[in-house]
């Protein structure tokens, strides 16, 4: 089981009009470096800009890597994605964080309850780990673990 | 922003995939960088469904303003074809083309002589841009104005 990365990275261009509609440009390259400020993708953008009357107002820039070998999915009492593990955590800005992660196991949460079990030893790592390395969108550290427990799937319409 | 945006998607045993994203430092700039292969691994002790691919992705906000052009909506494409090093061709749709690089002959045709906007781009591409797959561009070889659809009155 090894990450395998795509050969190019992806650079998408987003525009805007004065209706406020969004269209996008995706362009692929081999270009070393993710900065979206630096070439080419900053030369790039004034060259796209001149052809364009609607306003160049974003650049974003990605690379992907995928699974040669993936594992196969366990299986457990929620193990359907449509079950979640909620977390959500404060960042040193007042802001929050909040993760939906799919398919959590069953051990994680503590016996007939929604509440996630923040002690048991896999989910509490994963909270520190979180903590000490994931950041606010606007790039402010994580303080602390707001709440944790679990979402049911939506309920499906009877009769149908 | 000073932030790399990671986001990954899981798979579970019903076949449905998922993705859901976290965001680290700007440091962080490969998909097999230690910080996320860390979150994956610490995910997976966590999770039933199992990782299947990974994406980094960086944005910047940019400050052009709006210029003056017939052609104001995103409807209104320029649609390039560029060939790649092995013949196939790719696609690209500029968005709200500006009037002064459409023919004013046939309303449709994108002006493409040394020095025109969409050439400039064109070079561009050729020198910078790959296929999906990493095959060289040639540059823009046809291009035309497709206009915005019409609606309905009714």
């Amino acid at each position: 089981m090894a990450l395998v990365l795509d050969p190019t990275k992806k650079a998408t261009f987003g525009f805007k009009d004065q209706d406020g509609k969004r269209a996008s440009v995706t362009l692929f390259t081999t270009a070393a470096g993710v900065d979206p400020t630096a070439a080419p993708y900053s030369v790039t953008a004034p060259l796209m800009q001149a052809c364009s009357h609607a306003i160049l107002d974003s650049v974003r820039v990605s690379v992907t890597a995928h699974e040669d070998t993936p594992a196969t999915p366990g299986d457990s009492a929620y193990c359907s994605g449509l079950d979640k593990l909620y977390l959500s955590f404060r960042g040193e800005d007042g802001g929050y964080v909040k993760l939906n992660l799919p398919g959590p196991k069953e051990n994680q949460f503590v016996a007939n309850s929604i509440k996630a079990n923040v002690s048991q030893t896999d989910l509490a790592a994963l909270i520190a780990y979180i903590i000490a390395n994931c950041k606010t969108a606007e790039g402010r550290p994580l303080r602390a673990l707001d709440a944790a427990f679990r979402r049911s799937p939506p309920r499906t319409r009877r009769g149908i | 922003m000073n932030t790399t945006r990671v986001t990954l998607t899981y798979k579970d045993k019903f076949g449905k995939s998922w993705s859901f994203s976290v965001y680290v430092s700007s440091a962080v700039v490969s998909p097999t960088d230690p910080i996320v292969t860390g979150l994956i691994a610490a995910l997976n002790s966590c999770l039933e469904v199992v990782n299947l691919s990974v994406e980094i992705s960086r944005d910047t906000g940019l400050a052009f303003t709006f210029g003056s052009s017939a052609y104001n909506t995103v409807e209104d494409k320029a649609v390039c074809t560029i060939p790649d090093s092995e013949h196939d061709a790719h696609v690209i749709k500029v968005p709200a083309v500006n009037e002064a690089d459409v023919s004013s002959g046939d309303r449709r045709t994108i002006i493409l002589t040394p020095s025109s906007h969409f050439k400039d781009l064109s070079d561009d591409l050729a020198l910078n841009y790959t296929g999906r797959g990493g095959q060289a561009l040639v540059g823009i070889t046809k291009a035309y104005r497709k206009t915005a659809r019409r609606r309905s009155t009714r």
